[in-house]
């Protein structure tokens, strides 16, 4: 794809403490208005999440594998048409437009080489920590790109970690972008 | 299917096609889009038109914290406002 325009975009997911959370994507568009998606997210979920449900081939739970790398396995990366019906696909996501023309297209081809080593390192999902939004924003950082989220949009994990700050008798948890002690 | 037993769920699914064989089955091709586009508005799913006869409606489950699912739909109807197609997709949302 030939990108013509590359925007980071936040899709309300949830809400934590009375505050909504946002899902980070990238959204690619050519000359054309074809569109791509370049997302992130866990492997998978906890059995606990998959009880009483239905796959095509019966009860959910009975084929669960547990993921070496924990509950939620390690960061999945995945690409694909942004269109009505698909994954990620929101039209009320809020966005902002990180390159346009040439700038897109260098961008998106670096970006999603980017994504995809990350996705190749097998790093274990940590929904507090290297998680999703922290993934999308890791591989812009990794093409050299410090984006802005959209105006007034919380993306838990967005910000670069902050070292492990060990203090003795102290357990710490990460929690969106602060450290609760 | 009676009323109580027709009501679709996507908690009860955990793939797509699984998701897409029952939509189908509560509201099949041919039927009404009014009632599909009620019954996913009335859970909690945002639609909105993406074109004169398609739409697009995202549900978020409830517990989302840290992770959880997001459903895609896609319908398109005819000039009868008829059900021709549906697409559902499953994505894992996380923090």
């Amino acid at each position: 794809m030939d990108a013509a325009r590359v925007d980071l975009m936040a899709s309300a997911a949830g809400k934590v403490g009375g505050v909504t959370w946002h899902h980070l994507f990238l959204v690619a568009e050519d000359a054309s208005g074809r569109q791509q998606y370049l997302r992130a997210g866990p492997q998978c979920l906890p059995l606990e999440r998959l009880a009483g449900r239905q796959t095509q081939y019966g009860d959910a739970a009975e084929d669960y594998e547990p993921s070496p790398a924990g509950a939620h396995g390690v960061i999945t990366i995945a690409t694909g048409a942004y269109e009505p019906g698909g994954t990620d696909f929101d039209p009320v996501a809020a966005n902002v437009t990180l390159a346009s023309g040439n700038a897109a297209a260098r961008l998106w081809d670096s970006v999603q080489r980017a994504a995809k080593a990350l996705g190749d390192e097998q790093i274990p999902y940590d929904p507090v920590g290297r998680g999703a939004n922290w993934a999308i924003m890791e591989a812009l950082r990794r093409c050299g790109v410090q984006a802005a989220l959209p105006p007034k949009r919380w993306a838990p994990g967005a910000g670069e970690l902050a070292p492990e700050v060990a203090l003795p008798g102290v357990s710490t948890r990460r929690l969106g972008q602060g450290v609760v002690r | 299917m009676s009323e109580g037993d027709k009501r679709f769920r996507f908690e009860a699914f955990a793939d797509p096609a699984c998701a897409a064989a029952a939509f189908e089955a509560a509201y099949p091709p041919g039927s009404a889009i009014e009632p599909a586009l009620q019954a996913l508005v009335d859970m909690g799913a945002h639609c909105k038109a993406v074109g004169p006869t398609r739409f697009a409606c995202r549900y978020l489950e409830k517990e989302q914290v840290p992770a959880g699912f997001c459903w895609h739909v896609a319908i398109e109807a005819d000039g009868e406002e008829a059900i021709q197609r549906v697409g559902i997709d499953l994505a894992r949302l996380g923090m």
